[in-house]
């Protein structure tokens, strides 16, 4: 996940490279790192690639005018959340229309000539910076669990997507986990539920700390969590889900220091080659390893398969 | 108490009159108001050469450009006169009513571009 402290990135697309170097050089004291480009065709491609909080916009450009810039970056889902402040020497009342229509967020006339010119230039960028920051906070926050700090349902759900697609375009192989506490409902009823939160928690620290950077950590609901793992396959899961599973067990809880805790876990990798597997058919899979694996004595990790007509679940260390 | 006519200062070239940049003393901008003033004489250069080989559209171009960029770098006299030029080309462009006056103001101004990209200085 991008960090949100990183200085935000504001993409300039404007023709003349006097007006990079003048934009540049205003904008130094701002918390801001300003990304230039001299063409709408260049700058498009750079907007969904760097992701930048906001783009400052001319409209006068050879070949692909700002008009059709704005427009091309409305249309792609990647870019249509950037707000985008058009800078324009020519500021009629029809262009200024005509940018609003098509969602641009701001229109500041394009002069650096004085120092008003350049404080309101610095302060409808701020503006517009810090709608875009508290906008990515609350996206954030609506996708986090509270207690654990991990990702949520919400998340969860994206991101399976994400990764599934990714999947099914370039075959990387995939691994789901879900990961569920053991007899979590007896330790809320004999410890309360403070107690119950602390296990949380520190399942949550421990799913996180033997996660990689690229991988995903969610908590799906309750005590279950869940571990997406891009470019890694079943047997390597196994490893992360053991990991996790003997960490748990190892772990003393002061509250009950006379009862440890475990878990089960249900996996399954990339479905066999040849095999159309759904994304929800693929979690399903791990569910139904998950399921394995409690009713066959629970503490265990069980790989499941992905597959229409899925073979018998193997059993895992 | 009049004046002594003989000690007063010579009458001034105005042409030859360096041109600062208002942004000269701002730490800020003065490693691009350098580049700038560096430039300038390639700029010089682009701007003779159109117009002796009488490309009005990058005439035009040129003269926007300086329109657009001078202000920005301490230098708003020569935006002006750029923007005059430009607004002449435009006119003339678009079949203009000026006659053979609308061309020696082109060329006035022309020259006041010149004269004034000359004069800047860092």
């Amino acid at each position: 996940m991008e960090p949100i402290d990183a200085k935000p990135k504001l993409l300039l697309i404007d023709d003349q490279e006097d007006i990079h170097r003048l934009v540049t050089a205003r904008l130094r004291h701002e918390q801001v790192e300003v990304v230039v480009s001299s063409s709408g065709a260049e700058g498009l491609a750079l907007a969904k690639s760097q992701r930048p909080s906001a783009i400052l916009l001319d409209l006068d450009m050879p070949g692909m005018d700002g008009f059709a810039v704005l427009r091309a970056l409305k249309a792609e889902p990647l870019t249509t959340n950037i707000p985008v402040v058009i800078f324009s020497a020519n500021s009629e009342a029809d262009d200024k229309v005509m940018a609003f229509d098509l969602g641009a967020a701001d229109f500041v006339r394009k002069s650096l000539d004085s120092s008003s010119d350049v404080a309101e230039l610095k302060a409808r960028l701020r503006a517009v910076l810090r709608l875009e920051r508290l906008l990515r906070l609350l996206a954030d926050r609506a996708e986090v669990d509270g207690l654990t700090g991990l990702g949520n349902r919400v998340q969860f759900d994206r991101r399976w997507k994400q990764e599934y697609s990714e999947h099914v375009r370039y075959g990387h192989p995939l691994t789901l986990l879900i990961l569920d506490l053991d007899h979590f409902k007896k330790i809320n009823d004999t410890y309360g539920h403070p107690a119950g939160d602390e296990v949380l928690q520190e399942f949550g620290r421990i799913v996180q700390s033997c996660s990689r950077t690229s991988d995903i950590a969610c908590r799906f609901g309750g005590e279950e969590f869940v571990m997406i793992l891009p470019n890694t396959n079943s047997q390597d899961a196994v490893v992360v889900a053991d990991r996790v599973r003997l960490t748990l067990g190892k772990t003393l809880f002061p509250r009950h220091p006379e009862h440890s805790v475990t878990c089960s876990v249900g996996l399954a990798g990339t479905p066999l080659p040849g095999t159309m597997v759904s994304a929800e058919q693929w979690v399903e899979a791990a569910d139904k390893a998950l399921y394995a694996a409690k009713h066959g004595g629970r503490n265990r990790v069980v790989v499941g398969q992905a597959g229409p007509a899925a073979p018998p679940v193997a059993k895992a260390g | 108490m009049p004046t002594d006519p003989t000690t007063q200062n010579p009458p001034v070239n105005h042409a030859e009159i360096p041109l600062r940049s208002q942004f000269a003393d701002d730490p800020d901008m003065r490693e691009i108001v350098d580049i700038f003033v560096t430039e300038m004489p390639s700029r010089i250069e682009m701007l003779e050469r159109v117009w002796r080989e009488q490309q009005t559209e990058e005439l035009k171009r040129l003269a926007h450009q300086l329109k657009g960029a001078s202000g920005g770098y301490g230098f708003p006299a020569v935006g002006l006169v750029a923007a005059q030029l430009e607004q002449t080309l435009q006119t003339l462009g678009q079949g203009g009513s000026n006659g053979p006056g609308g061309v020696d103001s082109l060329r006035r101004q022309f020259e006041e571009l010149l004269s004034m990209c000359k004069r800047v200085t860092g």
